[in-house]
C-alpha cells in the first residue's frame, strides 16, 4: 500500500512542521531570534566606532567572529529545547502508543522528530544570513569561512539534536530531558574545556600531556566554530597548537564535524531502539 | 479471528495477567469487562502489539502477533483509553496525519476521510481543530482514525469512558454499524450496561484472569435461573395462581403489576412459558428478561467489586 512518494515522506516531520509554522509563534521566534541578533551585531559595529560602508577587512573579521560565536549560542540554547521534548512530549501528550501502533517504525519516529526540530533551527540560521551579507561589505570575511562556518553549525545541530532527542526517549518528562539536554551541551561546551585545562595542570609539563586529551578538543563545539570562522578566533588553535602534533591542529573543524555525525547517528540509533524496546517491554 | 493461549503478563514481582485463554470469531462483538485494574488494558495492549507478553500466544488470523506485529498493525486498529490530542491540528489533517503513518496512498484519502468522518458523525467538523471538540467527538475521531487503514480487528479500551448518555448511544449505534461491516471488535468496559446490549459475546476479567466467557446468552445461563417480567392486565393474584401450575419453573413471585418467573433452560424454554401463559389465560401485557442476571454473574466473579 502507498507509492514511493508516501514511502519517502516522514508523516512525523510532515506533521511537525505544519504544526510548527501555524499561527504567529514561528515567525515571532524567527522575528525575536534576528532581533535579537542583528541588535548584537549593530551594538558591536556602535563599539567599534565603524560606520556601514567602507572597506575594513579587520573589522569585518572582527564582526563575523563575534557573530558567529552569538549564532552558536543561540543555536546551542534553541537545538536542545526543540528536541528536548520531542518524545517525552508524546508520552506527555499520550500520543505515542498511536504512533507506535500504526506502520512507522521507531527509526521513522526519531528521525522524523529530529529533522522537524533541525529543520526549524536551520530556518533561523538562513533567516540571519542576510547579517552575514552586511558583513561582506566591509570584507575579511571569505566564502570559504562562511561555509565552514555554516558546516560547523549544521553538525552542531545535528549532534545536539540527536543528544535532545536520546534524552527525550530515556526520561519521561519533557522537562528533566530538556534539562539533561542542556546539561550535555553544557559538558560540550565548558565541560570538556575544563577537562583539557584540569588536565593540562595535572601533567605540569605540555609534552606530557596523553593523546586522549584530543578528544575532549574535538567534541568542543566552541573550539571546532574558532578553527573554522578563522579570522581573530583562529587564535583559539594557538592554545592546542602544543597538543596536536601530527597536523589534526589543520582540519580541526571537520574532525569535529566527523566525530559529531558519528555520535548524532550513534545517539538517534540507541534513541530508536529506546522507542523500539517500549513495545517489547 | 483472534485466538490466545496462556496469556500472562508479569512487571517485576506484580502480576497483571495471569492466563486469560480467549477465541473470538470474524465478526463477533467482543466485550472484556472487569473491574479497574483487573488486567484488561494490560491484555488489550498485548494484543495490540504495545506490551511483549511475558508468556503465551496471541494469533489474529494467520498471524503470531507477537512474532510478526508489523504485519498484525496493519490488520488492527488500536483505540487506547485516553485521547492525545496534538495542539493546533484540524480534524481532516489529524487523519491526513494517520493515513499517512499507516501508509494509506493518498490517492482517493480524501474521499475515505470524508466517508470515515461521516460514519462517526464528524462531516461538519472537518475543519474543526481536534482540540476544541467535545469529549464525545474526540472519542468518535479517535474511532475514526483507527478506520482509516481499514483494519479487520478493532481493539476499543473504554470508547464510552467519560461520555454523556448521548454519547453513549451515538458510540453504540457507529459499533453496531461497525459490526455489520464486518469488522470484528474486541471491547472493553468497566460498565455493565455497555456491553450488555451492543456485545455477541462476553468475557469477564478478574484479578488477571479470564473467569467467564462465551455468547452473552450463554454467560448469563451460566448464573443459574433466567428471569422474566410479565405484566398482566387482570388480577396479579389470579395470574400468579395460573402461572404456578404451568411445569419447569423455578419460581412465581407476585408483583404490583403482574409476575416475576424465575425458570432454567435456553430461548425455547422462554417461549413456553409465553405460550404456557397465554394457554392458560393469563393476559399477558408485557413479557421481558430481565438483563440484571449478568451483573449477578459480574458480582459473583468480582467479588462485588461491579459498578
Amino acid at each position: 500500500m502507498g507509492g514511493l512518494r508516501e514511502r519517502l515522506l516522514n508523516p512525523v516531520l510532515l506533521r511537525e512542521g505544519r504544526v510548527r509554522m501555524r499561527g504567529w509563534r514561528a515567525p515571532a521566534l524567527i522575528a525575536v531570534y534576528v532581533g535579537v541578533i542583528g541588535l548584537l551585531l549593530l551594538g558591536m559595529m556602535a563599539t567599534m566606532n565603524i560606520g556601514t560602508s567602507g572597506f575594513a577587512p579587520e573589522m569585518g573579521a572582527i564582526l563575523f567572529a563575534f557573530l558567529a560565536v552569538v549564532q552558536m549560542v543561540l543555536l546551542l540554547v534553541a537545538a536542545p529545547g526543540l528536541t528536548g521534548a520531542a518524545l517525552a512530549g508524546e508520552r506527555e501528550r499520550q500520543t505515542l502508543d498511536l504512533l507506535l501502533v500504526t506502520r512507522l517504525s521507531a527509526f521513522e519516529v526519531v528521525f522524523g522528530k529530529l529533522m522537524a526540530a533541525l529543520g526549524f533551527a536551520g530556518l533561523l540560521l538562513v533567516a540571519t544570513l542576510p547579517l552575514y551579507g552586511v558583513l561582506f561589505l566591509f570584507g575579511g570575511v571569505s566564502l570559504m569561512a562562511l561555509g565552514r562556518t555554516i558546516l560547523v553549525y549544521l553538525a552542531t545541530l545535528y549532534f545536539v539534536g540527536a543528544i535532545g532527542i536520546l534524552w527525550s526517549t530515556v526520561l519521561k518528562r519533557s522537562v528533566a530531558a530538556i534539562v539533561a539536554a542542556y546539561g550535555t551541551v553544557l559538558f560540550l561546551t565548558a565541560g570538556t574545556l575544563f577537562l583539557i585545562v584540569i588536565t593540562f595542570v595535572l601533567y605540569n609539563q605540555p609534552e606530557n600531556v596523553p593523546a586522549w586529551i584530543a578528544l575532549p578538543i574535538w567534541l568542543n563545539p566552541g573550539v571546532a566554530l574558532a578553527i573554522a570562522t578563522g579570522g581573530p578566533l583562529s587564535e583559539v588553535r594557538s592554545i592546542f597548537d602544543r597538543v596536536f602534533s601530527v597536523g589534526f591542529g589543520q582540519a580541526i573543524w571537520w574532525v569535529y564535524g566527523l566525530w559529531a555525525l558519528g555520535l548524532g547517528s550513534l545517539a538517534l540509533w540507541a534513541a530508536a531502539r529506546r522507542v523500539h524496546r517500549l513495545t517489547q517491554e | 479471528m483472534l485466538k490466545i493461549e496462556g496469556l500472562q503478563k508479569q512487571y517485576g514481582t506484580f502480576q497483571a495477567v495471569k492466563g486469560i485463554d480467549l477465541h473470538i470469531e470474524a465478526g463477533a462483538i467482543f466485550g472484556l469487562i472487569g473491574p479497574n485494574g483487573a488486567g484488561k488494558t494490560t491484555t488489550m495492549k498485548m494484543i495490540a502489539t504495545l506490551l511483549r507478553p511475558t508468556a503465551g500466544k496471541i494469533v489474529m488470523g494467520e498471524i503470531d502477533v507477537t512474532r510478526r506485529p508489523e504485519e498484525a498493525r496493519r490488520r488492527m486498529g488500536y483505540m487506547p483509553d485516553f485521547f492525545g490530542v496534538y495542539d493546533d491540528l484540524k480534524v481532516s489533517e489529524y487523519m491526513e496525519f494517520y493515513g499517512d503513518c499507516h501508509r494509506v496512498p493518498r490517492a482517493g484519502r480524501e474521499r475515505l476521510i470524508g466517508d470515515l468522518l461521516e460514519l462517526v458523525n464528524l462531516s461538519h467538523k472537518k475543519d474543526a481543530y481536534v482540540d476544541g471538540l467535545s469529549r464525545g467527538m474526540k472519542q468518535r475521531l479517535c474511532l475514526a482514525r483507527c478506520l482509516i487503514h481499514d483494519p479487520e480487528l478493532l481493539i476499543l479500551d473504554e470508547p464510552a469512558s467519560g461520555l454523556d448518555p448521548r454519547a453513549r448511544v451515538e458510540m453504540r449505534e457507529i459499533l453496531q454499524e461497525l459490526r455489520r461491516m464486518g469488522k470484528t471488535i474486541l471491547i472493553s468496559s468497566h460498565i455493565l450496561a455497555e456491553l450488555a446490549e451492543i456485545c455477541t459475546d462476553i468475557g469477564i476479567v478478574a484479578d488477571g484472569r479470564l473467569s467467564v466467557s462465551g455468547p452473552v446468552g450463554q454467560v448469563l445461563r451460566r448464573a443459574g435461573a433466567r428471569l422474566i417480567e410479565v405484566r398482566v392486565a387482570g388480577d396479579p393474584a389470579e395470574a400468579a395462581i395460573r402461572a404456578g401450575q404451568l411445569p419447569g419453573l423455578s419460581s412465581v413471585q407476585q408483583t404490583e403489576h403482574g409476575l416475576r418467573i424465575e425458570l432454567d433452560g435456553e430461548d425455547e424454554a422462554v417461549a413456553q412459558l409465553l405460550a404456557g401463559l397465554v394457554g392458560a389465560g393469563v393476559p399477558v401485557i408485557h413479557f421481558a428478561e430481565l438483563q440484571s442476571k449478568l451483573e449477578e454473574v459480574f458480582m459473583a466473579v468480582t467479588g462485588g467489586e461491579a459498578k
